[in-house]
């Protein structure tokens, strides 16, 4: 059994490695080697349990530099923010905007990183190996600004490896956004690792847009450090694709920290989308709070695993997290695993899962007041989205995502 | 705070197991050590028919293939299974028509472990099975309940004499396979309750096993089977304890329970076996399999368990919900303190259609100790208007120990309702000053406060078991607030 | 304006309503009484399109279509319209949206352009007055931490608001004091016109002193048993209903 296991994971990633770039290979060492050692998760592995990714064995992807023209007006959100934009995992500068003042920007793939350690799966190891660029900034001072990321997957076949690093240096703050679109509806592999460090008494917002092609999958991991005094927000709305994965880590190491965790996930036909969560309080007197929102249509599976980690001594905790899930049709699924994991006595620590159909009462009421089914249905589920969406600072992108959910589910169909 | 934290932690852990006392009885032993041999030496003396002894060589065969499970939040020095006595019985002196023919050691015993199986129970209408490390001692009661044609006996009398029965039940709820415990559970079981509630009838008294281990290297591996027929009720109480022994060790039971169309099954555990010293040395392993099916429409489960004892509890009790409306209950109070560890929580599988499911978790941690709250629900597609509650607590009194909530939850059917709700806290220091103000000891405000938070718990249990349980966590607690 | 002829209505399997008959006609207002589980509310429920009953004999005409064929939605549209006994909590939903898409998919029914923002606040700013509703509510989600009587006073907003030709007003009285229930009952009265017709539907004869019905029904067994003037409701508050199940020569 093992050995055939190795075999094909060996496969699946030597696949890879053949199609890696030549010029790139010098660069990366060792890692290359390594990747060959690297496993093929199966769900008899706790962390893949809910999530079965053995079809990407059948799959053939290559590291394409797309160079047609593309007009990339209609996936970037906000005219007016900064726009970083790569393509199938290549930084593309013809295609990105100049950056304001206070970010040092430059493309990762000129940089080292260290890998990664805690947690490692086969992607990780990818990542590591076979990434071809990505965002490597430092926010040195306070930017008004949003920067939108933009990462287009056009071709068909393709696999972007990024690895993004972003730094936010003492007492500053920015927002930035990740756009995961498409240009086509062709398959494709997105395996994106991003770091970020949040310095003391900084402020970091990141709001990610998983709205992919209907065969896309997506590996997006993102380790957090919060240093004290530090503000974090993340916001991650996963609206379309065949598989999504979101890894988010995040450890608080200094004190008095505060941070956000929110996600919105809207899946429909044989869509699976996994979201696992691991906040770890390592010191004292700090505070997160989790809301994650799932609506499963179709023969769609959601699956949601969030951990809070208390450590010993890690005192004055108050940690809230909560997974709320619908489901529309007789065939979809949702598995939630919410865990407290708690070493420290003077904590205030909850957590909640809820699930359901939609509220056929309240769905009675609206149509006994002249509203249609459909325009009921819509209401409802945009104001069940609507916790998750009331987050986001950006009017404008909070718009645009409310017009996405609605066009997301075809009610006729309901 | 007006108390010391130091010296109420030294209470504490002074605070010594008031069940430890070994009884000096002759006791009959089968030889150290696991194989085939031992199986048949079991099923031979216990003069078995031969399926059973298949049926056991079976689940070894099946147990060699199998490795002992590592995701529980427990943390242990690994069993050694050929260091065990498998079979150890107290050497009747001869065939006993009364109990004014038992070994007086061993009525001592049960006084001591505040059972006696005379007048007494009589008066609080008890039915008592006494299972002394492997084998049952003593079943009280039995003509009054054969009135009713309600069978309660010990496992071995019941292969002997109700065999179309057992084989029919036996190993339908928990098979052989299922787990690591269930199968060495399976291969070597030497004794347990057996009882049998026939159409119709109401059992008109509690029903009790009480299980003691007493020597020293033998494992208790009881098998309890519970079958509710058509339309009966049954309540069922279980009692655990064990002498203070330097060395760790097994139990590893297996309790079924059958619930049939209208039936009703509930079962209550106050489990109280040596749970170590404060260093953690010696106590028993507690690794349990419990599991009911609610086979008939409008059957219900209901399990209470009051956890206080044990080194290592690795414990699930769990209710498959196959029949139509039926319910699923299960009422936990898990207390850890010192070095002891514990990995318990439910399973709740929905099948049937408007099923019903209620899990209540109260975990309570202290000293050193680990405390884990672990559960499934699972609703099936076509499980239509399944419907789950579950909360899950969790109390902390000191800074060194852990509380943890692992709850899975799996939907495969729109029409569900599933709520999952759980806190972490500590114990509230201005209850406790409300408390003190009020002219109320620190120690005796804690276990009023404990008795609160666990009160849903205790409710659920007979009133006589609730009494015990109370007693049982003032005294685990004594003093615990560090 | 409503006909109800021979109308029987099941639920999972038992039969509540068991051959009703009413005729209501514009600038009416009819009151049932009865006990509990006669029938009262399965009724307002049945006529209101709610989805767990089953009609299975009868109907019901209303502006001169079959209303048991309209989805519930339609229903509203045609100008039937419910006062809930239990309003619905719709948390995320404000109670401005709600209405507003609720006045703009009638006006859309009957082929109207949507109202203006300016006129629908106006709207709102008059019509809340008539029951006196505070308007800051009107800015929080439906229903949401509404107090009992709140509930019912936003219920016979909505209706102020949507104007319909019929409403029912399923024991819209319980759980309210007297001024909540005078508010109430002044609303109602106000929003009354020879074009409509008015369903009361309560257990108690109180409300009826505020909204004086032309016709008092009794609902028994899920039948009309008695039908009278407003002095049948006193003579009910007086004797109680075991003076109906005698009369109808059944042991007390």
């Amino acid at each position: 059994m093992e050995t055939t296991q190795q075999a094909t994971a060996s496969a699946f990633v030597e696949s890879i490695k053949a199609q890696f770039p030549e010029q790139l290979k010098q660069s990366r060492g060792t890692l290359v080697g390594n990747a060959s050692y690297l496993n093929f998760p199966t769900q008899r592995e706790e962390d893949w349990k809910y999530t079965g990714i053995s079809f990407l064995q059948k799959e053939k992807y290559n590291f394409s530099r797309f160079t047609e023209t593309i007009d990339i007006s209609a996936f970037r959100q906000d005219k007016n923010a900064a726009l970083i934009v790569f393509v199938n995992g290549f930084f593309r500068s013809d295609l990105s905007s100049e950056l304001p003042e206070g970010l040092q920007f430059s493309d990762s793939v000129n940089h080292e990183f260290p890998e990664i350690g805690e947690r490692k799966n086969m992607f990780t190891g990818i990542s590591d190996a076979f990434f071809t660029g990505g965002i490597h900034i430092q926010v040195k001072k306070s930017v008004e600004k949003p920067v939108e990321v933009l990462f287009l997957s056009a071709g068909g076949q393709s696999v972007s490896v990024v690895k993004n690093h972003i730094e936010i240096s003492k007492s500053a703050s920015a927002r930035f956004r990740f756009l995961f679109r498409s240009a086509d509806s062709s398959s494709y592999l997105t395996n994106s690792i991003t770091t970020i460090h949040v310095s003391a008494n900084a402020q970091f917002e990141l709001d990610q847009l998983q709205f992919e092609s209907p065969a896309a999958t997506h590996y997006n991991r993102t380790d957090v450090t919060q240093h004290r005094d530090s503000k974090f927000s993340i916001n991650t709305f996963s609206l379309d694709g065949k598989l999504i994965r979101n890894d988010l880590n995040i450890i608080s190491e200094g004190e008095n920290t505060e941070t956000h965790m929110r996600g919105l996930y809207m899946v429909n036909g044989q869509q699976h989308v996994d979201n696992h969560t691991l906040m770890d309080h390592r010191v004292p007197n700090c505070y997160s709070n989790e809301l994650y929102k799932g609506v499963m249509d179709g023969k769609a599976t959601g699956v949601f695993n969030g951990k809070v980690f208390v450590r010993r001594d890690a005192q004055k905790i108050n940690a809230f997290q909560s997974n709320a899930n619908v489901l529309l049709s007789d065939d979809a699924r949702i598995n939630s695993k919410p865990e407290l994991e708690i070493y420290a006595d003077d904590v205030k620590c909850s957590h909640g899962s809820t699930t359901g159909q939609m509220d056929e009462e309240a769905l009675f009421y609206l149509r006994a007041r002249g509203i249609g089914e459909e325009s009921a249905k819509k209401l409802l589920i945009r104001a069940y989205a609507g916790e998750v969406l009331d987050a986001i600072s950006d009017e404008s992108f909070r718009l645009y995502l409310e017009e996405l959910i609605d066009s997301r589910f075809h009610w006729n169909n309901v | 705070m007006a108390y010391e934290g130091d010296e109420l932690l030294d209470e504490i852990t002074n605070s010594e197991y008031k069940y430890g006392f070994v009884t000096n009885i002759e006791s009959e032993m089968a030889p150290k050590g696991l194989n085939e041999d031992i199986i048949r030496f079991i099923s031979a003396k216990k003069n078995e028919p031969e399926w059973l002894l298949t049926w056991r060589l079976n689940a070894f065969r099946q147990w060699q293939k199998m490795t002992e499970p590592s995701w529980a939040h427990v943390d242990y020095v690994p069993v050694d299974y050929q260091d065990i006595h498998y079979y150890s019985a107290p050497k009747p002196k001869k065939e006993l028509s009364s109990l004014d023919e038992v070994d007086p050691e061993l009525l001592k015993t049960f006084e001591k472990l505040g059972i006696s199986l005379d007048e007494q129970k009589r008066l609080t209408g008890v039915a008592v099975d006494v299972v002394m490390d492997s084998v049952s001692v003593k079943t009280t009661f039995k003509e009054e309940l054969a009135k009713h044609g309600i069978i309660f006996c010990s496992m071995s009398e019941a292969v002997q004499e109700h065999p179309e029965l057992v084989r029919k039940y036996l190993g339908t709820v928990v098979p052989v396979s299922d787990n690591f415990f269930a199968a060495l559970n399976s291969a070597v079981f030497t004794d347990g309750s057996f009882c049998y509630i026939p159409k119709g009838v109401r059992c008109p008294m509690e029903l009790s096993t009480y299980f003691r281990i007493n020597e020293a290297k033998t494992g208790q591996f009881e098998r309890t089977l519970v079958i509710a027929d058509e339309s009966s009720y049954v309540s069922y109480l279980e009692g655990c304890t064990a002498p203070i022994r330097d060395e760790h060790q097994l139990h590893a039971a297996v309790v079924e329970l059958v619930a049939l169309e209208k039936a009703e099954i509930k079962y209550s555990t106050v489990q109280n076996w040596y749970p170590g010293d404060k260093d953690g040395k010696g106590g028993i392993y507690n690794f349990v399999t419990k599991r009911g099916i609610c086979l008939g429409d409008h059957s219900k489960i209901s399990w209470t368990q009051v956890e206080t004892g044990s080194a290592i509890t690795w414990k699930y009790p769990s209710c498959i919900l196959k029949g139509n409306n039926s319910i699923g209950e299960f009422y936990s109070v898990a207390v850890t303190n010192n070095k002891q560890q514990a990995d318990t929580g439910t399973k709740m599988i929905h099948l049937g259609k408007n099923t019903k499911s209620t899990i209540v978790s109260k975990g309570i941690s202290a000293g050193y100790s680990n405390n884990s709250y672990r559960g499934l629900v699972k609703i099936a597609k076509g499980a239509t208007n399944a419907r789950n509650f579950s909360q899950c607590d969790s109390l902390l009194m000191s800074d060194k120990c852990g509380a943890h909530t692992f709850p899975y939850i799996e939907i495969n059917d729109k029409s569900a309702k599933v709520e999952h709700e759980a806190t972490t806290s500590k114990i509230g220091e201005d209850q406790i000053f409300y408390c003190n103000q009020r002219g109320i000891e620190t120690e005796k405000a804690i276990s009023l406060i404990v008795n609160g938070y666990c009160k849903e718990v205790l409710n659920q249990l007979p009133m006589e078991f609730a009494v015990e349980a109370q007693k049982l966590l003032a005294v685990s607690l004594e003093g615990s607030v560090g | 304006m409503i006909s109800i002829q021979n109308l029987h209505a099941n639920i999972e399997g038992k039969e509540i309503l068991r051959g009703i008959n009413l005729e209501i006609k514009a600038g009416e207002v009819h009151a049932i009484m009865g006990p509990n589980g006669s029938g009262k509310s399965t009724l307002a429920s049945v006529l209101a399109g709610r989805e767990e009953y089953e009609v299975t004999e009868g109907k019901v005409i209303f502006n001169a279509k079959d209303l048991l064929e309209l989805s519930p939605e339609d229903r509203a549209r045609e100008g039937l319209f419910l006062a809930f006994q239990y309003p619905v909590e719709i948390p995320g939903v404000s109670n401005v949206n709600f209405l507003k898409t609720a006045v703009n998919e009638i006006r859309a029914y009957k082929g109207m352009q949507p109202v203006s923002a300016k006129e629908f606040l106006q709207m709102v700013k008059d019509r809340s007055a008539l029951v006196e509703l505070d308007s800051k509510l009107a800015s929080r989600s439906v229903n949401e931490g509404f107090s009992g009587g709140e509930k019912k006073r936003n219920e016979i907003f909505q209706m102020a608001m949507l104007e319909p030709k019929f409403a029912i007003l399923d024991e819209t009285d319980s759980g309210l004091d007297i001024d909540a229930l005078r508010i109430v009952a002044n609303g109602v009265n106000k929003l009354k016109n020879k074009d409509n017709a008015t369903l009361v539907i309560t257990h108690y004869q109180r409300l009826l002193d505020y909204i004086v019905p032309d016709f008092v029904h009794v609902l028994y067994k899920g039948k009309i048993v008695k039908t009278g003037s407003k002095d049948l409701a006193l003579e009910l508050e007086e004797k109680g209903y075991d003076w109906i199940k005698a009369e109808l020569g059944e042991t007390v």
